[in-house]
């Protein structure tokens, strides 16, 4: 497989971390990390990433704008876009995909659904 | 008919006006005392009564409402045309009831809910429409803010727990070697992520207790110096570690108050110095006494003089860090409320601190508030009243 380059913008030190660990020990993917949507939009416009996964609940930027935000820029709106959330209410959920993203993560995830999940989501399978 | 009968039915006149203005009088005294609003409007929307209370919320003088149209004047502009024709409908039944949004003088909008009754003549012709309302913009605020702040506890309990979840998978997955680095630093993020739980449990249901209003404060005698140097002593290794002096100047004042919960003021208080302060500041923690001494025998709690009850004592805790934008100093107070900051709070508290404190201070019948420069530092004080106020 060739090696893709995943952006995670969270916010939560904890939350990022592990999910960094566990995308690039157990997934060998190449994970650029952001802890704000600012930090986040600026990355993603000049690194390019393959996919991005994006916490939907943080402060300042929550993830919809962030994601409105990659949308309306020409060099970002193409790359697959996947939201992390803790909130799984089925009405929020809907109104995510409507908006566009590719998929939908609720947390907690483990380590390997969590890997299975992107990897259906993006069809990263070989 | 006599004269006297004559007589008789004036004085019977006069009694009937005289009840008649005396039940007049009454329902006007009602009318204009009772904390609810009350408008009449004839059947065009003409502003034929309101009372005193509906006239103080929205600002105006009766003069400047009387006879004008009820919707140019009261209802905002983009909810006119709807307003106006559910009054139309609502001519046509007798009781009604809605909620709407009302503009004050000043031009604020305020929510109120109304009851209305439609009034007939004879003929069953429309005469006017009285109704009562209420103001309910507070209350629809404390909801949403009761939401909110649901909202915002299940997003801080849920933060620690996926971080638990997701490490304790990753690890038990077998897809890490357990002797790695990662996964050892993985193992350090599920402890400090329970520790962050853990926290937030215990200053939750503290909270919870101290707000129940079912704790029993269990007051006894204290001495403000012993107090101070015990806290002093407790956040003293946090402060040496930031390289900040913490300076303390006591009085060995008595007064009566729970020990252990004054205690958690000022150590909570002084913590928070220490974090949102610079190394090489300094953070002063004072004490006095407010209000006239007592002549009597000062510290005999059994015959408290009057000039001591009211006597409060003052704690002060000082600090020259990073300040408090003039308008977030409210909002501190609130239950997991934080000032983003980039480079201050690295390991993030819980915010429930000063809601803590507040709640201890005014269970106690004192006062806690803040000053503070932005950028210089900041000075939080609590008073207490110095005798326990009975119960
Ligand atoms: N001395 C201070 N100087 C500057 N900001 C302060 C100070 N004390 C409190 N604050 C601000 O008020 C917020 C709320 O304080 P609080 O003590 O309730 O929570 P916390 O300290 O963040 O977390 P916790 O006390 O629960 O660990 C802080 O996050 C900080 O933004
Ligand atoms: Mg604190």
């Amino acid at each position: 497989m060739i090696n893709k380059r995943i952006l995670l913008i969270e916010d939560e030190d904890g939350i990022r971390e592990i999910v960094q660990i566990c995308l690039e020990t157990v997934a060998g993917w190449e994970v650029l990390t952001a802890v704000s949507g600012s930090e986040g939009l600026a990355t993603a416009e000049a690194l390019q990433p393959d996919a991005i996964l994006l916490d939907v609940v943080m402060p300042g930027m929550d993830g919809p704008t962030i994601f409105q935000r990659l949308q309306a820029n020409t060099v970002t709106q193409h790359i697959p876009t996947i939201f992390l959330t803790a909130k799984a209410k089925k009405s929020e959920l809907e109104q995510f995909i409507e908006l566009g993203v590719s998929g939908v993560i609720a947390k907690p995830i483990k380590a390997q659904d969590l890997i299975d999940r992107i990897r259906d989501i993006l069809d990263w399978r070989n | 008919m006599n004269l006297s009968s004559i007589g008789n039915n004036i004085t019977d006149r006069k009694q009937i006006e005289a009840a008649l203005y005396e039940a007049e009088l009454r329902w006007h005294t009602l009318l204009d005392n009772i904390p609810l609003a009350v408008i009449g409007l004839d059947r065009n929307g003409k502003i034929e009564y309101v009372n005193a209370f509906f006239l103080e919320l929205v600002g105006y003088t009766q003069a400047e409402v009387f006879g004008k149209d009820w919707f140019k004047t009261f209802i905002p502009q983009y909810q006119k045309k709807h307003a106006y024709s559910s009054f139309k409908e609502m001519l046509l039944r007798k009781f009604t009831y809605y909620q709407n949004l009302i503009l004050t003088k000043s031009g604020e909008e305020k929510k109120f809910v109304w009851k209305n009754l439609v009034l007939r003549d004879l003929q069953g012709e429309n005469i006017s429409v009285l109704s009562i309302g209420e103001d309910i913009t507070e209350r629809q605020m404390l909801e949403q803010r009761k939401d909110e702040s649901t909202s915002v506890l299940c997003h801080e309990l849920r933060t620690p727990l996926t971080s638990i979840h997701g490490a304790l998978s990753l690890l038990a997955s077998g897809l890490l070697n357990f002797q790695s680095d990662k996964a050892q630093r993985v193992i350090k993020i599920a402890e400090e992520s329970t520790e962050r739980l853990a926290r937030l449990v215990n200053d939750l249901l503290e909270l919870e207790r101290l707000e129940s209003g079912k704790l029993d404060l269990l007051k006894q005698p204290c001495n403000a110096a012993d107090l101070m140097m015990q806290a002093f002593s407790m956040m003293q290794v946090m402060a040496n570690q930031a390289g900040i002096t913490l300076s303390i100047s006591t009085q060995a004042i008595q007064f009566e108050a729970n020990p252990d919960q004054i205690f958690q003021v000022l150590t909570n208080l002084l913590s928070n110095a220490i974090k949102f302060s610079p190394s090489n500041s300094t953070i002063w923690l004072t004490v006095e006494l407010l209000g006239e001494p007592s002549s009597g025998s000062r510290d005999d709690k059994h015959h408290s003089s009057p000039v001591a009850d009211k006597q409060q004592i003052l704690f002060k805790v000082e600090d020259q860090g990073c300040g408090i934008p003039a308008n977030k100093m409210g909002s501190i107070f609130e239950r997991f409320y934080q000032i983003e900051a980039a480079d201050f709070g690295k390991k993030r508290g819980t915010g429930l601190g000063l809601a803590i404190c507040r709640s201890i201070v005014q269970l106690h019948g004192g006062q806690i508030w803040v000053e503070s420069t932005l950028g210089k530092g900041s000075i939080f004080y609590f008073t207490l009243p110095r005798r326990a106020v009975k119960q």
